[in-house]
């Protein structure tokens, strides 16, 4: 008996170490999520009453001196993000065929408009907030003033604003002014950092490394669509993995101790990037229905997925989880599967835990009913499909404790729900209908144009992107003349700590946590 | 085969006992001290014998600091008898040392709950508060347990000493400190009442637990706290599942417990069926190598315990994993304090212990020398500057003797197991007539044949 506690340990210390840690962690597993197909086909009755209903958000709160639409209900203020959502929503209520082409060009040219006149922050890109009504730039109490801008919510608006441009070429020409009329260059660096800005204490500008692993992906990919290269920002590291009922489930591991950034883990950047994107390469011009060319996000998502699923098989509570608006103070949480340090966090931007405030995030829920197609999803639908208010759209979310519906309703709920909808009925959301610029007829837009101009002094000083010479826009040059701007010969040395090209090796998916 | 003779023989027989004692299939260090080593636990008894407070026999928990711990009387009596095994002390020095020690113990004051207090003065033998002032605090069943299964460590090297060894605990009354599922509890000062409030995380809930199982009591929802995992270098670890923002009580995983369940009980923990000892030999295994995993992948030396300071904020839990974020450095108050992070004197003495690798052998480089000869060992080395932590506590010597012990002796220390039958504590809880009316009585222990 006295020798037994030996016995474990009567292997050498390597073999020791392999079996240990091969018994944790269970890299050759693969998670039911990854076997659910999305969701595709005409809509059926009850799904168009939803996306009726969320259409009704964007009449209600679209503001006709601006052709803004309001961020969060009757409160006349928005950003870059969830106007980027109304891009989505108005996107989606035309292919849907809730409003004619009529509705949306008019509703698109006077956006259009606005955003092309917006006073910008310093000159550079758009402010953080402005008001809806005055088109004014404003900060956090919606007063005339500035904030700083998110790298973030501008890579959503450049997404959409890609994703119009591409299915709609007609817009194409005042999509392009606004985007020429930006200044990137505090926004990306040369290893394709994306930098936010705010203003501090001082009044002094400081220009912040902003984003975390899923929102930094999902925004790059908006600055990739339009030539920028996010080598950082697009790569996963640095990352840890949290095991959430047996799924490993990664996280950023940026210290939020350190950095004031929360690391949050929810289905909303997932989710838009498998909504939009299709989990594909920006560069990827296809669309094959369960066929995902990125190399990890579809993974990932599967894992955040997962682990919402698997804490409503084990506890009962019917999991969706994102950062969402609150009918009460603290006003807004980051509802989360993982944050700052702890499973199925809750907190304020301040960081304090507030669990009673936990809530199916109801674009978490139908954005994840559009992705995976199973019955925990069917159920999920089940659950949000009626929780509305007529005329005012889908609330913000149902509370997890029982106490009902967020009687909140934003932009952003409303049109991540349009643009799931939308997914259900077309597919990747990210349609190429431009010609093919591999194509040697091809008619580059007027960015292209611009940007291989060496002669276009606004390239350098607005850190433009050295686009490729394909051979469309190659033929192009050459019959007009243009002296072409071509990338430093030397890429790798401008970064050489960061390959894009180098391959990313996914991490085991589950622990062996569970009793067999 | 002469030379295989000889191997067996030479050293002192060292061969031989490595042999017998199960040396060769264990990744445990053991044999002989060398001269350094035997160095090494001479300086350590330093500490004890400038400390010690001739009136009591108690000896101070911090160099020159007149306040102990029970925590720290088990350490005491445990660096007593690796003195006295060591040969550091002769016998005659031993009994000297002992006697006063177990008659205080025997007289300690006790608290209106019938348990020792959190704090005693060591020269008045008085129950003190943390400020050394005469108060009434509570008690700490972590604490006790670490004295109780010191008695029996005393009591395994020197039997003649066990029946005022056992009528230490006899004193003692257990209504309020466990409870018949085996959940220890702690005593707190509410409202000028000692309330009972359950005790132990993970990792210091098995440790503890053993200690009441060593002496028949029922142990067994405190061995098996709810787990769930964190991934630190791809390897998963246990810590509890229970939330410290909702129960104010940090979830931690550090060295010391697991590498005491190691020294001690060679992870067969009383009371704990086979499952259960797999279970805590893996979770001290992967806290062995996910230190060692930082030091080979970051080139960081790491041996995290809880350690003193000589100025605010006192005490700091260091840990490998606490309150959701690997290698966490927390103040008492839950304070995040990193740049206090150091290589700990007494966990880098526990895992050079268990573990004989190239990864022990360099904690251990750094180490051998941080020590004052004429006062006893420091407490570490500071992760981000390299400097000394030049305070100096009892329970850091004491370490240090109880794994130079363990390396000597060749196997855990408590392998002979719990109380015998044949005790003056099983015949006293055998009488009917003599029932000590503490919850001791025969109906609260578990059956000696479910001991293991």
């Amino acid at each position: 008996m006295r020798f037994l506690w030996l016995r474990q340990s009567g292997l050498p210390i390597l073999l020791i170490a392999l079996l240990l840690i091969a018994s944790g962690l269970q890299a050759a597993v693969t998670l039911p999520a990854s076997d659910y197909r999305t969701r595709h086909g005409e809509l059926t009755e009850r799904e168009r009453k939803v996306a009726k209903t969320a259409w009704s958000y964007f009449v209600a709160n679209y503001q006709p001196t601006t052709g803004l639409v309001n961020a969060v209900n009757k409160y006349p203020s928005t950003t870059m993000w969830d106007s980027g959502s109304y891009l989505a929503a108005l996107t989606a209520a035309r292919e849907l065929g809730i409003i004619d082409k009529a509705e949306f060009d008019r509703r698109f040219l006077q956006f259009m408009a606005t955003i092309n006149k917006l006073s910008l922050f310093q000159n550079q890109v758009p402010n953080k907030a402005y008001n809806t009504i005055t088109g004014q730039k404003v900060n956090y109490l919606n007063k005339p003033g500035e904030i700083g801008f998110s790298a973030i919510d501008i890579g959503r608006m450049l997404l959409w604003l890609k994703i119009i441009k591409e299915r709609y070429p007609e817009h194409a020409n005042s999509i392009d002014n606004v985007v020429l009329g930006w200044d990137f260059s505090h926004v990306v660096d040369d290893c394709g950092t994306l930098y936010g800005a705010y203003v501090d204490g001082n009044k002094q500008t400081q220009y912040v490394q902003e984003g975390r692993l899923g929102y930094e992906e999902y925004a790059a990919a908006g600055y990739q669509l339009w030539g920028f290269s996010t080598c950082k920002a697009a790569r996963p590291e640095p990352y840890a993995l949290a095991d959430i009922y047996c799924v490993l489930v990664p996280y950023d591991s940026r210290d939020p101790r350190l950095t004031s950034q929360h690391n949050y883990v929810v289905s909303e950047s997932y989710v838009l990037h498998g909504l939009e994107l299709g989990w594909d390469e920006s560069s990827d011009r296809e669309d094959h229905p369960n066929n995902y060319s990125h190399p990890w996000m579809k993974n990932f998502a599967d894992r955040v997925y997962q682990a919402q699923e698997n804490r409503y098989m084990i506890t009962g509570i019917m999991t969706a989880r994102s950062e969402h608006q609150l009918d009460k103070a603290p006003y807004f949480v980051y509802d989360t599967v993982y944050s700052d340090g702890f499973n199925w966090n809750t907190i304020t931007d301040k960081g304090q835990y507030v669990p009673n405030v936990a809530a199916i995030s109801l674009k978490a829920a139908l954005g994840m009913w559009a992705l995976w197609d199973s019955p925990y999803t069917d159920r999920l639908m089940d659950a949000i499909e009626n929780a509305s208010e007529h005329d005012k759209g889908f609330y913000e979310g149902l509370y997890e404790n029982g106490d009902g519906p967020i009687k909140e309703f934003t932009a952003n709920n409303n049109g991540i729900m349009l643009e799931a909808l939308l997914f259900k009925k077309e597919g990747k959301l990210l349609r190429f209908n431009s010609n093919d610029s591999r194509n040697k007829n091809y008619a580059p837009s007027m960015w292209e144009k611009r940007l291989v101009d060496v002669f276009e002094e606004n390239n350098t000083r607005r850190n433009r992107p050295f686009l490729t010479l394909t051979p469309g826009i190659k033929n192009w040059c050459e019959q007009s003349g243009t002296a072409v701007r071509n990338a430093p010969a030397c890429q790798a040395c401008k970064c050489p700590d960061c390959n894009s090209l180098a391959p990313v090796k996914l991490p085991p998916v589950a622990t062996s946590c569970l009793k067999q | 085969m002469a030379a295989f003779g000889w191997l067996l023989a030479g050293d002192h027989g060292a061969g031989w006992y490595w042999l017998t004692k199960g040396g060769w299939h264990t990744s445990a260090r053991l044999g002989a001290l060398t001269p350094e080593e035997q160095k090494w636990a001479e300086v350590a008894w330093r500490y004890f014998e400038n400390n010690r407070q001739a009136e009591t026999g108690l000896v101070n928990g911090s160099d020159k600091r007149p306040v102990v711990s029970l925590w720290q009387i088990g350490d005491a009596l445990i660096a007593l008898t690796a003195a006295h095994q060591l040969k550091l002390i002769d016998d005659r020095i031993f009994d000297q040392r002992l006697t006063p020690l177990l008659g205080s113990l025997n007289r300690l004051p006790l608290t209106s709950a019938k348990l020792p207090n959190l704090l005693y003065n060591t020269s008045t033998l008085a129950m003190v508060g943390y400020g050394n002032k005469p108060e009434v605090i509570g008690w700490s069943a972590k604490d006790i347990a670490r004295l109780m299964m010191a008695l029996r460590i005393v009591a395994a090297f020197s039997p003649e000493y066990s029946e005022y060894i056992e009528r230490v605990v006899l004193r003692w009354n257990f209504c309020r400190v466990v409870d018949k599922q085996g959940q220890l509890y702690a005593g707190h000062l509410q409202n000028q009442r000692l309330t009972p409030q359950a005790e132990g995380r993970l990792g210091d809930s098995e440790y503890s637990a053993a200690a009441f199982g060593l002496w028949g009591i029922t142990n067994q929802l405190s061995l098996q706290p709810p787990a769930q995992h964190v991934i630190i270098f791809g390897m998963a670890l246990d810590v509890d599942a229970r939330d410290p923002r909702t129960s104010w009580t940090p979830s931690a995983i550090t060295t010391l417990p697991y590498v005491l369940s190691g020294i001690e009980y060679g992870w067969s923990l009383p009371g704990a069926d086979g499952d259960t000892s797999t279970v805590l030999r893996h979770r001290a295994s992967q806290v062995y190598r996910v230190q060692e995993m930082r030091w080979q992948q970051d080139r960081i030396l790491t041996a995290r315990s809880d350690f003193n300071l000589s100025a605010p904020p006192w005490h700091v839990n260091d840990t490998i994993f606490a309150n959701g974020y690997a290698w966490n450095t927390l103040a008492d108050d839950g304070k995040w304090v990193p740049r206090l992070a150091q290589v700990s004197t007494r966990a880098v003495f526990g895992l050079w212990a268990l573990w004989d690798t190239p990864f022990t052998e360099a904690l251990m480089k750094t180490t051998r020398l941080q020590y004052d000869t004429q006062r006893g060992w420091f407490e570490g080395r500071t992760e981000f500057t390299g400097d000394y932590n030049r305070a100096i506590t009892l329970s850091t010597n004491a370490m240090v003797l109880e794994a130079l012990l363990f390396k000597a002796h060749g196997e855990p220390l408590l392998a002979a197991g719990p109380v015998p039958a044949e005790s003056f504590f099983s015949r006293q809880l055998e009488d009917p007539f003599r029932m000590p009316g503490n919850c001791l009585s025969r109906a609260n222990l578990v059956q000696p044949e479910s001991v293991q």
